[in-house]
């Protein structure tokens, strides 16, 4: 239990020699008393001895009388000093139990009690120093709450900072100038494959396990005040597969100057350059495919201004030349355009009530002198009472005209195309499926028929073509209306994609 | 003036054509390939003087027929001259063989192909107004 010296030590540092101060006056009060005593006896024993003289030679009834008065006398001071100390002890006792009481009690409380002269004074300073006891404690107090209230303040930053690094994606992991793991987020567990938990307070080098990484932290934590935030690039093999990250590193200062540690966020950039990568590839390969016909519109004009044509059916054939060219560049111009806007969704979709078998034979009639020209058979099967389908009609058109139009580019002379539309109620689908016996594709070309500008090395040579048509016929199909393309085919025998709906309006 | 001998190799028939023109009213021989496979046949075949070719072709790039006519003896010595649509410069990321002499970007102008096939093979330097 803490007695009143030890609060008062707390409070004070002058405190501590405090409790003596009133010791010390009460010791030469007794000293007083004594003395006052002794004092006493010796007028005693003087008044007795004149007395003695005086009455020795009285009558014995007077000599009676005086040393009766000289008893009563002894005895009333002996009586009077007995009250006197009697006294004294009380009011000490009493000063000593408000004192044992505020050793105990939380409250500092001003000393009372009635008590002789002079230890009124003693009292008095006594109490004078309890309230300036009193008056520290209250200042102490204000302080100890103002400080409990910034704690707290802190404590909740620190948590809402907390709950930040927690929240964003990228990988966050704090080291202390120690290099000893602080903070990390959950990204970085992940990343890192650790318990934040069993690892805080343990070497970073020992958590990242990477020699390259550690010494990049290492080094931010070393350079002092210089280089407060850098970003450093750095690849690693995680999961078999090779991640790049932006790694940015803030050494964090204190108001000296002195690193206090080093922050490290990791930013996962490996989609970024796998997109950036395939977006050059697409520019690349979009600038090839339009400078192919422009090659040629530029050759003829130039054999035109030349005069190289020897006459007028020979320029009318350059003529020719020109204009089919810049149709083909308009054609994939447009096709690009459509890929891109759908990729993108701003596609105009103007969807609404259609019946496949009328746009099925639309494109057949539309085909059917291209086939016949190459002594194709294309001919067009449709399904009775087919229900309609929520889609764009144009759309619909649109990859059904690529596909009839692909099966005659890549079926030799004298095969058949056939069109036919079909229901799966229970499916939940209708199909529109265009079958060929021409000349098949590779099981090899398969999984990348549907990429841009992608060419099955069988049939490049067989006819003209951008590599987008499959491209934007499966963005129709999937993106524009949830439905599908099935392509089945075996190389020399024949081809068939089904293209389905469904059946559900969205 | 000259009897000297040009093979052309694209699988644009187009283009194919009005070069086989601007080089045959140039005074040369040509000869013609769709592809790349073609094109080396030829080259063997008929060895001659100079081959201008696209570099993306079917069955056999244009790099790829250049490389392997360089492998071989017989037609090493026949100079190259490779035409491109791509949009990179071939030489940042091929390796590319010696018998190349010159690329040219598509689109191209038949009277700057005459005039580098004149200056490869002539020496004609008066002729040529092209640079690659």
């Amino acid at each position: 239990m803490t007695t009143l010296s030890d609060k008062l030590s707390l409070l004070w540092p002058r405190a501590k020699a405090a409790p003596t101060e009133p010791a010390a006056t009460l010791f030469s009060l007794r000293r007083m008393t004594s003395l006052t005593l002794g004092l006493l006896v010796v007028v005693v024993a003087v008044a007795l001895y004149g007395i003695y003289t005086v009455v020795y030679s009285a009558p014995l009834r007077i000599q009676y009388i005086a040393w009766s008065a000289a008893g009563c006398l002894v005895i009333l001071s002996i009586l009077m000093l007995l009250l006197g100390r009697y006294m004294t002890a009380r009011s000490l006792r009493h000063v000593e139990s408000q004192l044992r009481h505020l050793a105990r009690s939380e409250e500092l409380e001003p000393i009372h009690g009635r008590v002789p002269g002079e230890l009124q004074r003693v009292i008095s300073a006594l109490g004078d120093y309890v309230a300036h006891v009193h008056r520290k404690m209250d200042n102490l107090r204000l302080q100890k709450k103002e400080l409990d209230i910034q704690m707290r303040v802190a404590d909740a930053e620190r948590r809402h900072s907390e709950a930040i690094i927690f929240s964003i994606s990228d990988a966050v992991l704090v080291a202390d100038s120690f290099g000893e793991l602080v903070l990390a987020n959950t990204a970085a567990e992940r990343l890192f494959s650790f318990r934040l938990t069993e690892w805080r307070h343990r070497p970073i080098e020992r958590v990242l396990n990477d020699a390259a990484l550690s010494d990049l932290l290492r080094e931010a934590r070393t350079a002092g005040g210089h280089g407060v935030r850098r970003q450093v690039e750095y690849t690693a093999l995680r999961g078999g597969r090779t991640q790049t990250y932006n790694i940015t590193l803030s050494t964090v200062l204190d108001s000296q100057g002195q690193t206090r540690g080093v922050v490290a966020v990791f930013h996962d950039i490996t989609r970024e350059r796998e997109m950036a990568r395939m977006k050059t590839d697409f520019v690349s390969a979009v600038s090839h495919e339009l400078k192919t016909p422009l090659s040629s519109i530029k050759a003829y004009m130039e054999m035109l201004l030349d005069g190289e044509a020897k006459d007028d059916a020979m320029r009318e054939d350059f003529y020719k030349i020109i204009a089919s060219e810049t149709d083909r560049l308009q054609r994939l111009i447009t096709k690009i355009l459509d890929i891109s806007r759908i990729e993108a969704g701003v596609m105009e979709v103007r969807k609404g009530s259609v019946q496949l078998n009328a746009v099925v034979q639309q494109v057949h009639d539309v085909m059917l002198p291209q086939a016949t020209s190459k002594n194709i058979e294309l001919t067009c099967e449709a399904a009775e009472a087919l229900p309609t389908v929520w889609a764009d009609r144009d759309l619909v058109y649109q990859a059904v005209l690529n596909v009839v139009s692909n099966a005659i580019k890549y079926t030799e002379a004298g095969g058949r195309v056939r069109i036919r539309t079909s229901a799966d109620l229970e499916g939940g689908h209708l199909a529109v499926a265009v079958m060929d016996n021409g000349m098949g594709i590779r099981s090899e070309d398969l999984p990348r028929l549907f990429e841009k500008f992608f060419r099955c090395r069988n049939t490049e040579h067989v006819a003209k073509g951008t590599g987008l048509g499959l491209n934007l016929v499966k963005h129709i199909m999937e993106t524009v209306h949830h439905g599908e393309i099935v392509v089945t085919s075996e190389y020399g025998v024949g081809t068939t994609m089904v293209l389905r709906f469904p059946l559900t309006k969205g | 003036m000259t009897s000297k001998t040009v093979l052309i190799a694209d699988d644009e028939t187009h283009i194919l054509n009005v070069l086989a023109m601007k080089l045959n009213n140039g005074g040369f021989n040509v000869l013609q390939a769709e592809d790349g496979a073609e094109a080396f046949r030829l080259a063997r075949s008929e060895l001659p003087d100079l081959i201008i070719t696209d570099y993306q072709m079917p069955r056999m790039s244009g790099l790829e027929l250049s490389s392997r006519l360089n492998s071989d003896p017989a037609t090493s010595a026949i100079p190259v001259v490779l035409l491109t649509a791509r949009g990179f410069s071939i030489a940042e990321t091929q390796t590319i063989s010696p018998n190349i002499r010159c690329i040219m970007s598509k689109p191209f102008s038949p009277r700057e192909i005459l005039a580098r096939t004149q200056e490869l093979l002539v020496g004609d330097i008066e002729s040529v107004g092209a640079t690659a």
